[in-house]
């Protein structure tokens, strides 16, 4: 009887083990976070400091860099420490281009809505360093999002949006005219 | 395979007796699939990639040519490419340095030739002149040049101007070069040449680029079907005026835009072909050259970035393959983002300082006229493969091996005619997808495009191997039973493939970024005497070689 007990009993702990984990993204619901960008507000050369883990760290070093080359100016960023989620915006000395930089550790969604005091925006590109399994490994990913106005891929319909999904860093670049 | 997939499988019957639909042997172009454009045409932008690529970085051009299939290519200008170059301009390449190359890899160069002005002097400076005594000579010591060097090889024809029809007027023109054939044929007696014909339909996407490079008042105002019949009748007009040298014409040559229904790059551009044939008698006959081509023009070059612009490519080739008449054509081109390869190269662009970045054509819509490299450093130049790359080398390594063009064909038998629209259906239904997506509705409620599997059946010269050349745009794999009549198969069959996850496909990719798409080989066991069971993932492009006896 001990051994159909404990025959049991290790089905049921391979069952647990083997059981997948509930995604709590999933159920998460999408956090917006809402941004009056002042392009005529004068920006600052500071260091970029974004919380994440020394893996994803390395593959983003290189992003980090062209964010810098690119859109050396900040022009704002999330308040408080942000160890799990943080955001910097940058950009150009001509004003012609953004770069929002976005650390999101957690398993909830966040979505960027963004106002232009000026200008308009094009297709954002997102370069991006992901996780897929919570955090514990790291890839890149780099992508324009779909956009088409029914001729060509000059399309406005991503503007003023930016999506950071769960366990990412990333920058992107959006263009203005 | 399971029992309900063999229930399911289309069948493929192939008969390798059967007379081909065309052997790419007798063609100079050879693989035919190619790129407009070889490099030396980055000089557009002031820069001296050029020298580079044929210089100090050859063995990066040559690594990179290979990998993106670079079997066929074409040079704009060829003549003013050869002057400046032989006279040193400090931006140009050495021809002797690119042929030499070509040469040394097979590749099969379309030489454009201008007739409107040269060089009257060996340093290639000052004010070029369109004396037609001085042209004619200018043109005759190129051909010379290029028989004396050994490169008649390479040499896959000469193209009688790039797009004429927007400029000159087609009698003077024609009587220019109606005075320079004759030098050229002293030189190379039996050089193949095309004449450019114009042939479009109002709402062309090119006619509305070229008319934004040019501005309006260089084009014929009013616009419309007006300004159509003006470039179709240029055409007609051209075939008129050249009638003292038509008969030393080997090839028509077209340029194909637009891969809606309607346009150029789809069924209806083999139509205008053969429809032009029958008006104007005079040209009933020749092959043809469609030196370049491309879903879009200028006006949305960013489009091919996405693995979609790839699988829609492939329908389209096959397509060609499948026409009997047509020999070598160019997608335009090799170092844009349609092409072959993106090229980071040390470069000034408008509003920005040198810098290294990735080569872009012009953007209309005012987007990323360059992408920045974020790995190379000042002054450094690099290639890596375009979207196109991949599929252009599966399917030319396997042409070069399988150069007898046999069968063309779909899932399910359709008829012949149905088989040329498959390019323009997946285009429209794709477009429908990616336009729900771009505006923001969710990937679970929009409707997925459904394409089809293409294929072509080419047989090696010695009749030893049988390729499918193939791709799937619907949304699942299919299974395919391949039936062989006049040979049986000697072996497992081995297949290269080109991927792309679906919820990537109408994404954009970014250069120096990791590809959308995924390369793969694979192989087919179920080989049994005149059978095979095969199978092609969706968004795939594969090419399938089988051993035979």
């Amino acid at each position: 009887m001990r051994l159909v007990f404990a025959a049991f009993a290790a089905a049921v702990a391979v069952f647990a083990f083997a059981a997948p984990e509930p995604d709590p993204a999933a159920e998460e619901a999408t956090e917006e976070i809402v941004l009056n960008i002042e392009l005529d507000k004068s920006g600052v050369v500071s260091k970029r400091v974004l919380p994440m883990p020394p893996a994803a760290g390395k593959l983003f070093r290189r992003y980090l860099s062209l964010a810098d080359w690119q859109c050396p100016l900040t022009i704002m960023k999330s308040e408080g420490k942000g160890r799990d989620f943080a955001w910097i915006v940058g950009r150009n000395e001509s004003r012609s281009q953004l770069v929002f930089l976005t650390s999101n550790l957690t398993a909830r969604p966040r979505e960027i809505r963004y106002l232009l005091s000026s200008k308009e925006s094009l297709t954002p590109v997102y370069r991006r360093v992901v996780s897929d399994n919570r955090g514990r490994t790291w890839r890149r990913f780099a992508f324009e999002p779909p956009h088409f106005n029914g001729i060509v891929c000059a399309s406005t319909s991503q503007q003023g949006r930016i999506e950071v999904p769960p366990y990412t860093v990333q920058v992107v670049f959006v263009r203005l005219r | 395979m399971s029992i309900l997939a063999i229930l399911l499988a289309a069948t493929i019957t192939i008969d390798v007796d059967k007379s081909p639909i065309k052997d790419q042997r007798d063609s100079t172009c050879r693989p035919d699939l190619g790129y407009a454009g070889c490099l030396t045409e980055v000089s557009l932008y002031n820069e001296a990639f050029p020298v580079w690529a044929y210089g100090q970085g050859i063995k990066e051009t040559e690594k990179a040519l290979r990998a993106c299939g670079a079997r066929f290519i074409r040079q704009w200008n060829a003549v003013d490419e050869w002057q400046m170059g032989m006279a040193g301009h400090s931006n140009r390449a050495n021809p002797r340095d690119y042929f030499s190359l070509w040469k040394k890899m097979g590749i099969k160069v379309l030489l454009t030739l201008e007739n409107y002005s040269v060089y009257p002097n060996k340093s290639a400076t000052g004010k070029k002149t369109s004396d037609i005594g001085t042209v004619k000579q200018t043109i005759g010591r190129y051909v010379k040049w290029i028989v004396d060097n050994r490169f008649k090889d390479v040499v896959a024809g000469f193209e009688l101007g790039n797009e004429p029809y927007f400029g000159a007027d087609p009698e003077t023109y024609a009587e220019r070069w109606c005075e320079i054939l004759p030098e050229i044929r002293k030189h190379w007696p039996d050089a193949k040449i095309g004449m450019p014909i114009a042939e479009y339909r109002a709402g062309d996407p090119d006619l509305d680029a070229v008319r934004r490079r040019l501005g309006e008042k260089k084009m014929m105002p009013g616009g419309g079907e007006f300004e159509i019949n003006r470039f179709n009748q240029w055409s007609g007009r051209f075939v008129t005026a050249m009638s003292n040298e038509i008969d030393n014409i080997s090839h028509v040559i077209y340029h194909f835009y637009g891969g809606d229904a309607a346009y150029g790059c789809s069924a209806s551009g083999f139509g205008r072909v053969h429809n032009f044939a029958k008006i104007y008698p005079q040209i009933a006959g020749k092959r043809v050259w469609i030196s370049e081509w491309r879903e879009r023009s200028d006006e949305d070059v960013r489009c091919h970035r996405m693995f979609f612009s790839t699988l829609w490519k492939a329908h389209y080739m096959l397509i060609v393959l499948a026409q009997p008449d047509v020999d070598g054509v160019n997608l335009h081109c090799i170092g844009c983002y349609s092409g072959g390869l993106n090229i980071s190269m040390n470069c000034s662009f408008k509003d920005e300082p040198w810098r290294s970045g990735f080569h872009f054509q012009s953007d209309p819509a005012g987007g990323y006229n360059f992408y920045p490299d974020p790995d190379a450093g000042y002054g450094i130049r690099r290639y890596e493969v375009g979207p196109a790359g991949p599929l252009y080398r599966i399917y030319t390594d396997a042409l070069m091996d399988h150069p007898i063009i046999l069968e063309h064909g779909l899932y399910g038998k359709q008829g012949k005619e149905a088989n040329f629209w498959t390019s323009a259906l997946y285009y429209a239904a794709g477009n429908a997808e990616r336009a729900a997506l771009a505006r923001g509705e969710p990937p679970s409620r929009v409707p997925r495009a459904k394409g089809n599997v293409e294929w072509i059946a080419a047989l090696s010269g010695n009749r030893r191997s049988l390729a499918l050349l193939m791709v799937n745009t619907t949304d699942e794999e299919r299974q395919l039973d391949v039936v062989l009549h006049g040979s049986t198969f000697a072996g497992p069959a081995k297949a290269q493939t080109v991927s792309c996850p679906h919820e990537y496909v109408y994404y954009y990719s970014i250069p120096a970024e990791p590809p959308l798409w995924s390369e793969g080989t694979q192989r087919f066991t179920s080989v049994y005497g005149e059978r095979a069971d095969i199978s092609i993932r969706p968004d795939t492009v594969q090419v399938v070689v089988f051993p035979l006896r």
